[in-house]
């Protein structure tokens, strides 16, 4: 045998000796067989009473190497000894009734004289004490049952055709025997008990099922033709027949599974266990574990299950929930997970998706169709947006979410908590406001939603335009205006990748933020009259009017009559100016103006901070002078006396104003604010200051931190193109 | 109504800081700092009892409007008596005060016929528009190398923008019969072609120097050009 010899060499005696043994002796148990039998032992023994006959239907017709193995899978199951146990729960009677029912000495040694399976041979004959119980009582005489069942076990049966050689024990051991032979001649004594215990367990008042389970579990395809054969030979009935005559329902069919296969498949089992009266949690976690980390067998098992049951998914989620289901769900682990998201992609109920913690397993596509399965739910409950956030929360699917905005846009608004945000898209939404020099407030909002894909970094302005009767606003001229502003820019890093910004204003009916659209005084002229601004656009504007005004809606504010705090903030950049040349002190000049803010009277208050101001030189020929002094004289007023721009509001009152003062309270705030001549601060109506670039790096902040927070590693900052 | 003022501000360029004043007899005080004839204005306000009326039933009722306007736009302010509404320029009102702001901002229009010292630009010849005293009496400008602007447009297009300035520095007290042409040599508009002209220059109000826009728009009438312009 040069195979084993390698074999040995390979995987070592002792497997080989197990592969011999299997191969040696085709009614060998399997694994599977051996533990439900062990279970059925169990079962028999557990509880109120004890179920003598199912612990007679297990040891029926058995092998000593059945019986082996059964009492070493009942070690390993429940760590405790078979011999033990029966012999605590069974009566000496009892005890001595189980010892005739299994041979002693199986195949090795035909003992039995019988040569043909329908030819039933004595049962009492062969009948040696049953291997579990080692110390067991001694073989009584053959009683084989007749006492305790009803079944006349013990005759033989009328055999009506007996066409076959249904000769006697002395002919059949006259017959030189072929191992396969013996072994067959063996199999049908231990057939023929088993057969008679089936027969004896469906007759009488009810069904004794366990019986019939145990009798069926663990018969090799061998042995279970042998006793249907032996059956209908003898009770001129298919065994099939009298078990559809006698059960129904989930016990017929363990019933019928077992005699197919002679063992529960996991399939089976959990079959039984769910459908069964009231669900049979134990068993089902039994068998799951059982399965657990096998994914072959695992895919088996749900593979079986949809053949015979349909999905098991679906029966484990009618039946469980909570912890449970959840356990359950796990042992089946990364092959029940898939066949999950393969079942709700099929139109499964997307509930088999609460209990999948981690959805990379699939392909982002098959995440969307998931999505999408789950926003088709009438009610999205908190596990549904589990489900939902769990998909769109893994790193993978930025790209897919930012590519599927609308949807990613529904499951938030079925209550999935995900950010509105991500590192590749988004929306921006501030608002800002501005004192006005002379009173009153400007405000803005600024909304845009960007995307940023395949290093390219686009960036949508939507707006509800409102074009007045007659008015057709000229989109495709804004827009150019707008590229010819905005859309000169990329975010780059030093490595050379550039990320290019592009703005597209978009009128969007469901916009938010709505601009009328007006005529022009003169139609298709831009008159000075025609002032637009951030709410109002006339149908012909000045080229820089739409790029200034869209600086506001993409969130950033004006540059122009700020204060410094504002245009240093604003615009990183300040103004130096004239220095104090005056002979007093930036605290001295502050009190001056101090006084000649409250000068008495009122009507000469206005010459008075003239004065002041041009004695400081802050007003040079009467023009002002901003810059860093002036900036410093306001922060001694206001440390001093309290807020300077209150006071030249406040002590030009409004009632008594005359014209003149509110010429001289704007140059006199002039004195002290700001501007700058990028797109923001001069919208275009005189040339701007050709050493400042209509948009500078500060407009483009908000972007560059886009970019920055997707690509943390490299340095973003403003470029060209 | 005792005292009733009107104010047009904006921050936005160009700056917008415009002043009517009305007492209830019907004299009335204004300041224009943009538009076609910038400078001081007074005189009577027509039809006054109308106005005092208007005023008088908004003062019944509660001040209207919203000093918080849009982005780059010019607010507008009544105060009648110390009773004060507040829009943005491009918004109505409703009710009395509404009434009343309907009325001030074709004041502001009208009472431009009666210029007090005031300048405006006479554009007779697109390529050397003129600024022009109007009024009795003088306005103070000071005019450093003051430049004009001719935009040229069509068909809502901007076709061409010229740019010329008078190449002086001074500062001179403009009086009746006082003008300034300013060469803009290249602006050749056609028959049907729009034209803006738009200066910018410091005009001192008691002493203060104010910047104003003054502008003017016409219609190229005839193929050849320099036939009267419609002003607006
Ligand atoms: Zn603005």
């Amino acid at each position: 045998m040069p195979h084993l010899v390698a074999l040995q060499h390979s995987i070592g005696n002792a497997a080989v000796g197990r592969l011999v043994q299997r191969l040696d002796d085709p009614d060998a148990l399997t694994p599977a067989m051996a533990q439900q039998l062990a279970r059925r032992l169990k079962d028999a023994m557990d509880g109120w009473g004890t179920d003598e006959d199912a612990i007679y239907g297990v040891f029926t017709g058995r092998t000593q190497h059945q019986v082996n193995s059964i009492e070493a899978a009942y070690r390993a199951l429940f760590g405790r000894e078979l011999t033990t146990d029966l012999s605590d729960e069974l009566t000496a009677a009892e005890l001595r009734r189980l010892a005739t029912l299994a041979p002693s000495e199986p195949a090795a040694a035909p003992t039995s004289p019988a040569a043909d399976s329908a030819a039933p041979a004595t049962p009492a004959s062969t009948a040696s004490p049953p291997a579990p119980s080692p110390a067991a009582p001694a073989p009584a005489a053959a009683e084989a049952g007749s006492s305790a069942s009803p079944a006349p076990s013990p005759a033989p049966s009328p055999a009506p055709t007996a066409a076959a050689p249904a000769a006697g024990g002395d002919v059949a051991a006259a017959m030189p025997m072929t191992p396969a032979l013996a072994a067959a001649a063996e199999r049908a004594n231990r057939a023929e008990l088993a057969a008679r215990r089936l027969r004896s367990a469906m007759q009488g008042w009810g069904t004794d099922e366990d019986a019939i389970f145990a009798v069926l579990t663990g018969r090799s395809a061998a042995e279970r033709r042998a006793i249907a054969d032996f059956y209908s030979l003898t009770y001129g009935r298919t065994l099939e027949f009298d078990l559809r005559d006698e059960m129904s329902g989930s016990e017929l069919n363990e019933a019928l599974r077992l005699l197919g296969q002679g063992e529960l498949s996991s399939a089976d089992e959990l079959y039984q266990a769910i459908t069964g009266a009231g669900t049979d949690e134990a068993r089902v976690m039994r068998v799951l574990e059982g399965l657990a980390g096998d994914r072959a067998r695992i895919r088996r098992t749900i593979a079986d299950y949809r053949r015979k049951y349909g999905s098991l998914l679906v029966a484990l989620n009618g039946d469980m929930s909570g912890a449970e289901l959840t356990t359950a769900r796990n042992h089946l682990g990364h092959i029940g997970h898939l066949t999950a998201i393969q079942e709700v992609i099929a139109g499964g109920e997307p509930d088999l998706l609460h209990q999948v913690p981690d959805f990379t397993i699939v392909s982002t596509a098959d995440r969307l169709l998931l999505v999408a399965r789950v926003h088709t739910e009438t009610v999205v409950g908190d596990s549904d947006e589990g489900v939902l956030e769990r998909i769109w929360g893994t790193a993978d699917m930025a790209e897919v979410a930012a590519q599927n905005q609308s949807l990613y846009a529904a499951s938030r608004d079925r209550g999935a908590e995900i950010p509105a945000t991500l590192t590749t898209f988004g929306r921006f939404q501030n608002n800002f406001v501005q004192d006005m020099f002379e009173g009153g407030i400007t405000a803005g909002d600024g909304i845009f939603d960007w995307t940023l894909v395949g290093d390219r970094l686009n960036v949508r302005v939507p707006i509800r335009f409102q074009p007045a009767s007659g008015v057709t606003p000229p989109y495709a001229t804004w827009q150019t205006q707008i590229n010819n502003v905005w859309n000169q820019y990329a975010i780059c890093e030093p490595g050379g990748r550039r990320i290019p910004v592009q703005f597209t204003m978009v009128n969007d009916s469901s916009a938010s933020r709505t601009v009328r659209v007006v005529k022009n005084k003169v139609p298709g002229t831009l008159s000075p009259e025609d002032r637009a601004n951030a709410g109002k656009f006339f149908e012909v504007m000045r080229p820089s009017t739409v790029p200034h005004e869209f600086g506001h809606f993409i969130g950033l504010p004006d540059e122009y009559q700020r204060t410094h705090g504002d245009f240093v903030e604003i615009t990183g950049m300040d103004k130096t100016g004239p220095t104090n040349t005056s002979g007093r002190t930036e605290a001295q000049i502050a009190d001056d103006l101090h006084t000649a803010l409250h000068h008495d009277p009122a009507a000469n208050r206005r010459i008075e901070v003239r004065r002041a101001l041009t004695a400081a030189g802050l007003l040079v020929g009467g023009r002002a002078q901003q810059g860093n002094f002036a900036q410093d004289v306001m922060g001694e007023y206001n440390t001093r006396h309290g807020t300077l721009k209150d006071d030249l509001i406040s002590q030009f009152t409004f009632e008594g104003s005359t014209q003149s003062d509110s010429g001289d309270r704007w140059l006199f705030q002039t004195v002290f604010s700001y501007a700058s001549s990028s797109i923001m601060g001069n919208p275009g109506m005189f040339a701007p200051d050709p050493h400042q670039h209509p948009v500078e790096p500060r407009h483009l902040r908000e972007f560059v931190s886009i970019v920055q927070q997707r690509n943390p590693t490299e340095t973003w900052s403003m470029g060209a193109r | 109504m005792k005292k009733l003022t009107f104010r047009r501000t904006s921050d936005s360029p160009p700056a917008e800081h415009e002043m009517l004043e009305i007492d209830a007899d019907g004299s009335f005080a204004m300041w224009r700092s943009t538009g076609r004839m910038v400078g001081r204005f007074a005189g009577v306000v027509p039809d006054i009892e109308a106005l005092v009326h208007d005023a008088d039933r908004a003062l019944r009722s509660s001040p209207a409007g919203s000093d918080r306007i849009a982005m780059d736009a010019t607010l507008e302010r009544i105060d009648v008596d110390g009773h004060q509404a507040a829009i943005a320029a491009d918004l109505t009102l409703d009710g009395w005060w509404g009434v009343l702001l309907k009325r001030c901002r074709a004041l502001m229009s009208e009472l431009c016929e009666q210029p007090k010292a005031a300048i405006e630009i006479d554009l007779d010849n697109p390529s050397a528009p003129r600024l022009v005293h109007r009024g009795t009496e003088p306005l103070v400008l000071e005019l450093i190398q003051p430049a004009a602007t001719v935009g040229v447009w069509r068909d809502r297009d901007q076709t061409a923008e010229y740019w010329g300035y008078a190449d002086i520095i001074e500062t001179v007290s403009a009086e009746h019969g006082w003008q300034l042409e300013i060469p803009v040599p290249d602006a050749r508009p056609r028959h049907g072609d729009n034209v803006i002209v738009e200066i910018a220059l410091d005009v001192y109000h008691d002493g203060v120097p104010l910047r104003v826009h003054v502008s003017a728009v016409a219609e190229i009438a005839a193929p050849d050009g320099g036939v009267p312009p419609n002003a607006v």
